[in-house]
């Protein structure tokens, strides 16, 4: 009778020393349970194409001229401007490329080149170091009079 | 006759006993009750012994952002690299990010999630944020490295591994927050201010 009545004080024995054991191992989760946040903030604005360019073909004497502007593009630190001729010279670009700082081309010199009355002015922009895909066009009929360089 | 005689004698004797009997059973009461009150005022004896310099302190856990190869350490950090102007489909800004832990306990778990402070929600959506750990940031908005890179979206993501207290070691990421080439034509001209947040976890 004796050894029957202290069987159930080791088992409640047992039980405190499984709590302690389990109080023990709960400790490094009540450490973690400390926490902390650190941000970093940062602003992304993207660019955009340009819009067609606007103007006019000129004639001048023993050439053309162009005057051409568009809207500017948001981030963008330079343009490419081509002017391709028209007639038997389409998809040609007869003065070249030219990169421009602002969003206006203004060339006065111009050649002699035929390029039978229309050209197309194609304005592509540069943000940062990479050139937007896709350029802004827009063709120019030339309808003013007819002078001496000017077909 | 004789029984009727003594039958009054008796009785008195028995009424006299009985009523000894009664009042010794109530002094016996009384000396119990007694005893029972003597016995509740003994127990009020009590004693303490006491253990003193029993001093807990808990630890902390203190987050800091650093940015570049020689980074100033703070808790929160507005990138001069991530941010980005004109940025254009295909392109990508990339940095160097340093996360350390200046409190007095380590913890086991970093996660990394973004929001979106103020600006256009699809613009938000539509760049790819990533965190490469160890990572070099390049030009170009690359970050080069072996490590394992984890996409940061705006549910936290695990960057396995926790940081020792003590600020050191310094764990290094390479983030780097693209705009896909597929990117929707009207997300031209469009502001999006985001926060990385990185958390420290269980």
């Amino acid at each position: 009778m004796g050894s029957a009545r202290s069987a159930p004080r080791r088992a409640v024995a047992v039980v405190a020393v499984a709590a302690g054991v389990a109080a023990v191992l709960a400790t490094p989760a009540t450490r973690a349970a400390f926490t902390d946040s650190a941000t970093v903030s940062a602003t992304i604005r993207t660019g955009a194409a340009p819009a067609a360019p606007v103007g006019a073909l000129g004639c001048r004497e023993n050439g053309w001229e162009a005057t051409v502007s568009w809207q500017a593009s948001a981030g963008a630190t330079s343009y490419l401007v081509t002017l391709y001729g028209g007639g038997n010279l389409t998809g040609t670009a007869v003065w070249g490329t030219f990169v421009v700082p602002t969003n206006s081309w203004d060339v006065q010199a111009g050649t002699s080149t035929w390029f039978n009355g229309d050209a197309t002015v194609s304005v592509q922009a540069r943000v940062g170091d990479h050139w937007l895909s896709t350029p802004s066009e827009r063709r120019f009929v030339y309808a003013g009079p007819v002078i001496q360089g000017c077909d | 006759m004789e029984e009727l005689a003594t039958s009054p004698s008796r009785t008195r004797r028995a009424r006299r006993g009985a009523e000894r009997h009664r009042r010794s059973r109530a002094v016996a009461a009384l000396g119990v009750g007694a005893c029972v009150a003597m016995g509740s005022t003994m127990a009020a004896w009590t004693d303490q012994a006491t253990i003193s310099g029993v001093t807990v302190a808990t630890g902390s856990v203190n987050l800091q952002v650093g940015e570049g190869a020689s980074p100033t350490f703070a808790d929160s950090l507005t990138s001069s690299a991530l941010n980005a102007t004109g940025l254009m489909p295909g392109q990508a800004v990339s940095s160097r990010i340093a996360v350390r832990n200046v409190g007095t306990g380590a913890f086991p778990g970093l996660t990394v999630a973004r929001v979106l402070v103020s600006g256009d929600a699809d613009l938000a959506t539509a760049l790819q944020v990533t965190a490469l750990e160890n990572g070099t940031a390049g030009a170009g908005g690359v970050c080069t490295g072996a490590g394992t890179a984890t996409s940061v979206v705006s549910a936290p993501a695990a960057l396995a591994g926790g940081l020792a207290a003590g600020g050191t070691p310094v764990r290094w990421f390479c983030v780097r927050v693209a705009l896909p080439a597929s990117a929707a034509s009207t997300l031209q001209s469009k502001t999006a201010s985001l926060r990385l947040v990185f958390d420290a976890t269980t």
